[in-house]
């Protein structure tokens, strides 16, 4: 029976029985989602009954009310008349209705909390409140957890929050996607820090507290005293001779390796301060525990950590002689050790060193093919080169070509000095050595330009751990005439660079100093380095003074400098920025609306606001002014780093755009935020964009396909081959426009940096922002106004390696299994092709079958390539056989293995054209790309085991299962210049050696 | 046959009973009728829910509400009317398959019909019209009733609508063919309005169908219209006609403010 009107039921309504409104009631409210627009006209009806005390059913009224309103899509009143309806109304049902009443329901709550959160005076409905805990109490039973920590977080209801993590069966996990989600769903930055907050506790009490996890938390709340509180835990754990004392050394040790990538200067300059001091000449303040009563002093330290740097005296004496202090004394000094970041630099720099794979034919090509006289080309092989060589400590190019370097003048000349910074970055120890002949010296006078290029390339080095020149640069740059402005522009960017997030007043002071010299030079270079050294403080002094000298200069090239260092002051600020951000976006002045965009990068680097997006995208379209339109493309690049999966989508139409400037940001905002990924999407808005008519767009899309392409070889990505073949041929094509060629030869050496073993990552491993790689990028974004600082984007290399260390800090020898193909992720062919051939081919230019005989020349190539791959590593395993003085049993079982090994590739290599192994074996300390990760395993039997649970690449602490066993390690061999060649097999220590600059 | 049926049943009885004898006490009816229907949401009153609804059931909540809906003409209770009406309505279309036809359909529909047009809802009145057949449009005495009404109306030949007063199919059309005498005379008034400055007052009593003149004079009171008492004579006033006129001025500073702006722009 179907009924074809409401109208009968209707009619009831005026009814004067009550009976038979509420008859009419029940009976609309089944029949409401069929007669909703005949009920509609009557709606007024059952909102005056809903209303009326007199009526016993008010709820049904609202109910049908509400249903009608739902359907009319005026949700909001819909939502008011649901919450009449009291019990009426099952939040929980299935129907379409109930499903969208709740989403209102909880959009709307989530609205008012979030109101309320500000302003305390606005009240939350309690009916709403009742539908929305519901909501938990269903995901609960459903063990939807991560919906439930979702809602939790975007309705700010810490208690939900807490009560999820409790209830659910996997803590450890929801908690790992909390501290993911606090930082890319939750963007009110007080709330955030309660979340933290929440979140340490939350890990501290679990059954087994995950004190890495927990670390970053603290990190992100910027807490260093307890940071060291756990740290000092941890190691009195390790000296208490429990069963876990190893796994928490090891932790201890793991965390202390994540500290120093992840956190700032300034965090861990605190955090050191906090610390107890090690065991070197410094008993005194070692750690006073009595054994076993560990428990109770670690109770008392959490109340005064601040206060213990005068407590420790009094006990220090009577424990000195304790073995138990000495041992915490010891595991301190080993975690400070790291925290100064030596150790990890050292890590990463043998890696680099071990694992160099840089194709000089590339470069040698490339260099032959431009003209070295025109300053710009020069500039651009020096970049290229100090990029594929990016701290591997391999200058044997410049050697090789000493004529050419002779080459450089002025400028030029100062990058090509200061890309020896870049190819030895991380030398901490030898920096000076190395720089030397180029330094100034008193009493010599060489070329200002070599001069102030070593400066900057001494800042390089020592790159964000400055500790040990900041003394000295600073001096260099009192010492400087003020009229040598070359050399305080590189005093100031090697300044800037070694002292970044120092917050060191007194650099600061001296840097201002030589800005109000007012020399445009130098001018520039001291901005930016005030930014740098002030990085992230947003010290309003330091903002002022800036600001203020931005608007009087006459000088555009410092007020740019100002401007990106203003931007690098509110550095990670987010919200705390909106007023600078504001007040920049109005100014006249392009340059400094131009830093207020960059601000916006910088301040919401990696947050993904909404807010930040929405200004980037207006500003992208509607300035009247091209740089700030470009930068402000440029920027979305940085706000959406973490997120690299919805740049393609944003910027898509931006990249259509008319204006080839804001193409050009485009391209680079892709590039640095989809840096390393090979996303294919990235790559088809790229393309077009390669054979774009404006050549400075080509730059920019030749630089940004590179990025995108770093370690990936054909085999994974096979718009490498081409993109390759395109950089080979703009370079040697007469025809093409120079600032085209640059591009291409820049992406030489960004494809292949760091000796084809780094990437570029504006995030760190655990998934954190990376303020190193930030910074280098933003500051290398302004190489279109300043050619040298292009180096900066060598801050953003970050090396993709597996380095397993032991408790003692050495690296063993181990090996572990990559589930996948070995070509999927091998390095790829090194060029082979003498270039006259190559040359003669393209001259024939029968297009389509050339293609296909490459592709078989190539296919066959590659056969060969990976043969000599197998055959590098037999080599090196023979040469670490060598090494291994003592060979014992261990060592003959490797032996036998590596054997073994050998033997079965050279079967495969007969059959590999059938099939190609599932997996390979790699050694310790090799490299891993980022996508390789997940198919990383360690074998079942394997002696050493990752600390840590997931693999995330970088310095991993192993636990070792056998320690009784010897184990075998592996020596560093990086080559120091003061000691003498060490094997005939590695190319010569780079010995100091003159540039010959003839002026 | 269930209870509550029977009792309804029973109940109904008493009510024809009193409602067609003679003299019937209306009041009476009234509060019977009230009983009913509260007793009939106790069936299936209206919608059928899950299961089939029992056929007696249907023709008795249907009588009942056709006994209604002739008390509510008889207590002249338009609304309440209205409200039997589209009750009735579901079991005269939805069930109709179900139910032997009623005698009482065409008649109450045609009442229907009338009652729409005396409260000049035309729309209602012609969508009304399209759910009936054609042919019980030209041959139903009832319905035909009503729809040569309307066309009367619509042509303007209100006096062939005066006279069909007297051709009522039932005596219960009187009561709609009263308000709509006053509907027409109010439709002739404002027409009359708009036609003449002044009108004899015995002319506009013919025109009105009012048989004395002292009606005239209380109609025109209400009105608001002017009676001069001398001549006899109604004065309409009329509105201001100058208002309608375009405002020239404003319109076109307008549009010459827009163009130069528009130049600028470009």
């Amino acid at each position: 029976m179907v009924l074809t009107s409401a109208a009968g039921l209707l009619a009831l309504l005026d009814e004067p029985e009550q009976e038979l409104r509420v008859y009419s009631l029940q009976k609309l409210n089944l029949l409401v989602d069929q007669f909703w627009a005949e009920t509609a006209d009557s709606v007024s009806k059952i909102e005056s009954l809903s209303e009326d005390p007199g009526f016993p059913h008010r709820e049904l009224a609202s109910l049908v009310a509400s249903k009608v309103y739902y359907h009319l899509g005026e949700l909001d009143e819909s939502l008011s008349f649901a919450l009449g309806s009291g019990k009426l109304f099952d939040p929980l049902g299935s129907g379409e209705y109930e499903e969208t009443m709740t989403a209102r329901a909880l959009d709307k709550y989530i609205e008012l909390r979030i109101q309320q959160y500000d302003d305390a005076s606005v009240s939350v409905d309690p009916r709403l409140e009742s539908i929305v805990n519901g909501m938990f109490g269903r995901c609960h039973e459903d063990g939807e957890w991560k919906q439930a920590v979702g809602i939790a977080l975007e309705s700010r209801r810490l208690d939900a929050l807490e009560n999820v993590v409790r209830k659910s069966p996997r803590p450890r996990e929801l908690l790992g996607y909390v501290l993911d989600a606090s930082s890319t769903v939750v963007q009110n930055a007080d709330f955030r820090s309660k979340v933290l907050r929440l979140l340490v506790t939350l890990l501290t009490s679990l059954p087994e507290p995950d004190h890495l996890a927990t670390v970053q938390c603290l990190v992100l709340l910027d807490d260093a005293v307890a940071v060291a509180d756990l740290l000092q835990t941890l190691v009195h754990k390790s000296t208490s001779g429990s069963p876990e004392a190893e796994t928490a050394l090891l932790t201890a040790l793991q965390i202390a390796f994540d500290l120093e990538e992840s956190a700032t200067q300034d965090f861990l300059g605190r955090l050191l301060q906090t610390l107890p001091a090690g065991p070197v000449g410094e008993r005194a303040v070692a750690e006073p525990v009595p054994a076993g009563a560990s428990s109770t002093v670690e109770a008392e330290k959490k109340d005064d950590a601040d206060a213990m740097d005068t407590d420790e005296p009094k006990g220090a004496e009577a424990k000195a002689i304790d073995p138990l202090a000495s041992a915490n004394a010891e595991a301190f000094g080993r975690i400070r050790g790291i925290l100064a970041g030596d150790m990890s630099i050292k890590l990463y720099l043998e890696f680099l060193f071990r694992n160099n794979r840089t194709d000089l034919l590339i470069l040698k090509t490339t260099k032959n093919a431009l003209d070295s006289r025109n300053s710009m080309f020069h500039s651009a092989v020096t970049f290229a080169n100090a990029f594929m060589n990016a701290g591997t400590t391999s200058d044997e190019f410049l050697r090789q070509n000493l004529d050419w370097l002779m080459r450089a003048t002025n400028w030029s000349k100062f990058s090509a000095t200061a890309a020896l910074g870049v190819l030895h970055r991380g030398q901490l120890t030898q920096g000076k050595t190395l720089l030397g002949p180029y330094l100034p010296q008193p009493g010599v006078t060489t070329s200002n330009y070599s001069e102030g290029g070593a400066l900057f390339a001494l800042g390089l080095i020592h790159a964000n751990h400055g500790a040990g020149v900041l003394d000295y640069l600073s001096q260099e740059l009192k010492n400087t005439p003020s009229g040598s402005e070359i050399i305080q522009h590189g005093a100031a960017l090697g300044l800037g660079v070694a002292g970044m997030a120092s917050a060191n007043d007194d650099i600061y002071e001296q840097l201002k100093g030589v800005l109000f010299s007012d020399s445009a030079v130098a001018g520039e270079a001291a901005g930016l380095a005030m930014g740098l050294v002030m990085l992230g403080t947003a010290s309003q002094k330091a903002l002022d003074e800036m600001l203020q000298y931005a608007r009087e200069t006459q000088h555009e090239k410092i007020i740019r400098g100002l401007a990106v260092g203003i931007a690098l002051l509110m550095y990670g600020k987010e919200e705390a920025a909106d007023v600078l951000i504001e007040q920049l976006a109005e100014d006249k002045d392009p340059i400094l609306r131009y830093g207020g965009i960059y601000t916006v990068a910088l301040a919401y680097a990696g947050t993904s606001n909404n807010k930040a997006i929405k200004r980037l995208l207006h500003v992208a379209v509607s300035d009247v002014n091209d740089d700030v339109r470009r930068a402000a493309v440029i920027a979305l690049g940085f706000v959406l780093c973490r997120n690299p999966k919805q740049v393609p989508r944003i910027v898509q139409l931006l990249a259509e755009s008319y204006n080839p400037h804001v193409r050009y940001g485009a391209v680079l905002a892709l590039g640095l935020s989809c840096a390393g990924t090979g996303m294919p999407e990235a790559l088809s808005l790229v393309e077009p964009m390669l054979k774009d008519p404006v050549d400075y767009v080509r730059q920019g899309a030749l630089i940004a396909s590179a990025m995108i392409l770093i370690q990936h070889n054909e085999t994974q990505t096979p718009a490498v081959a081409t993109t390759r073949k395109l950089y080979e041929k703009i370079i040697s094509d007469k025809h093409e426009d120079q600032m085209a060629k640059f591009g291409a030869v820049l992406g030489q050496g960004i494809i292949d940096a760091g000796g084809r073993n780094v990437t570029i990552s504006l995030q760190s491993r655990s998934g954190l922002l990376n303020m190193v790689s930030v910074v280098g990028a933003a500051v290398f974004t302004q190489f279109w106004y300043w050619f040298p600082l292009t180096h900066f984007l060598s801050l953003s290399f970050t090396p993709t390696a597996l380095i397993g260390l032991d408790k003692d800090l050495k690296i063993p020898k181990f090996e572990f299994i990559s589930n996948a193909k070995p070509s999927l992720f091998a390095y790829p062919t090194p060029t082979k092709v003498p270039t006259q051939e190559k040359v003669e081919k393209v001259a024939a230019a029968v297009l389509s079958t050339t293609a296909k005989a490459k592709a078989r020349a190539k296919k066959a190539e590659k056969d060969k390539g990976d043969a000599m791959d197998t055959d590098k590593k037999d080599d090196k395993m023979d040469v670490e056989k060598k090494e291994g003085e003592s060979e014992k049993k261990d060592g003959e079982g490797e032996k036998k293995e590596g054997d073994g090994d050998k033997g079965k590739e050279d079967e495969k290599e007969s059959e590999k054209k059938k099939k190609e192994p599932k997996f390979e074996t790699l050694q310790n300390v090799s490299r891993v790309v980022p996508q390789q990760l997940k198919y990383v395993v360690f074998k079942e039997d394997s002696r050493y085991t990752p600390i840590k649970k997931t693999i995330t690449g970088g310095i991993t602490l192993m636990t070792d299962r056998t320690p009784s066993d010897t184990a075998e390690f592996i020596d560093f061999s990086t080559p120091t210049p003061a000691a003498p060649a060490t094997t005939e097999k590695e190319p010569d220590p780079p010995e100091p050696f003159a540039y010959p600059f003839d002026d | 046959m269930s209870q509550s049926l029977q009792t309804t049943a029973a109940l109904f009885e008493q009510l024809k009973k009193e409602f067609h004898s003679p003299k019937p006490d209306l009041k009476k009816c009234g509060q019977i009728l009230g009983k009913l229907k509260v007793a009939l949401t106790e069936l299936s009153f209206l919608v059928g829910g899950d299961k089939q609804p029992d056929p007696k059931e249907l023709l008795l909540a249907r009588e009942v509400l056709e006994v209604g809906a002739q008390y509510s003409i008889r207590v002249q209770d338009i609304p309440q009317f209205e409200r039997y009406i589209s009750q009735l309505k579901t079991y005269y279309r939805d069930y109709s398959n179900r139910l032997p036809p009623s005698q009482r359909l065409y008649p109450l529909l045609g009442l229907n019909l009338l009652r729409l047009l005396a409260q000049n809802r035309l729309a209602e009145f012609h969508a009304e019209l399209e759910t009936l057949d054609t042919d019980v449009l030209n041959n139903n005495v009832y319905i035909r009733h009503s729809v040569q009404v309307e066309q009367c109306l619509m042509e303007g030949s209100y006096n062939k609508v005066w006279n069909s007063r007297e051709s009522v199919p039932a005596e219960e059309y009187k009561v709609f063919m009263d308000i709509l005498m006053d509907t027409i005379r109010n439709e002739i008034a404002s027409c009359s309005e708009k036609a003449y400055i002044s009108l004899p007052l015995a002319d506009a009593a013919t025109l009105l169908h009012f048989k004395r003149p002292e009606e005239v004079l209380s109609f025109a009171k209400e009105r608001g219209w002017d009676v001069d008492p001398v001549t006899r004579t109604l004065h309409f006033s009329h509105g201001d006609v100058s208002q309608t006129d375009i405002p020239r001025d404003q319109v076109l500073t307008m549009m010459i403010g827009y163009a130069k702006e528009l130049e600028r722009i470009v």
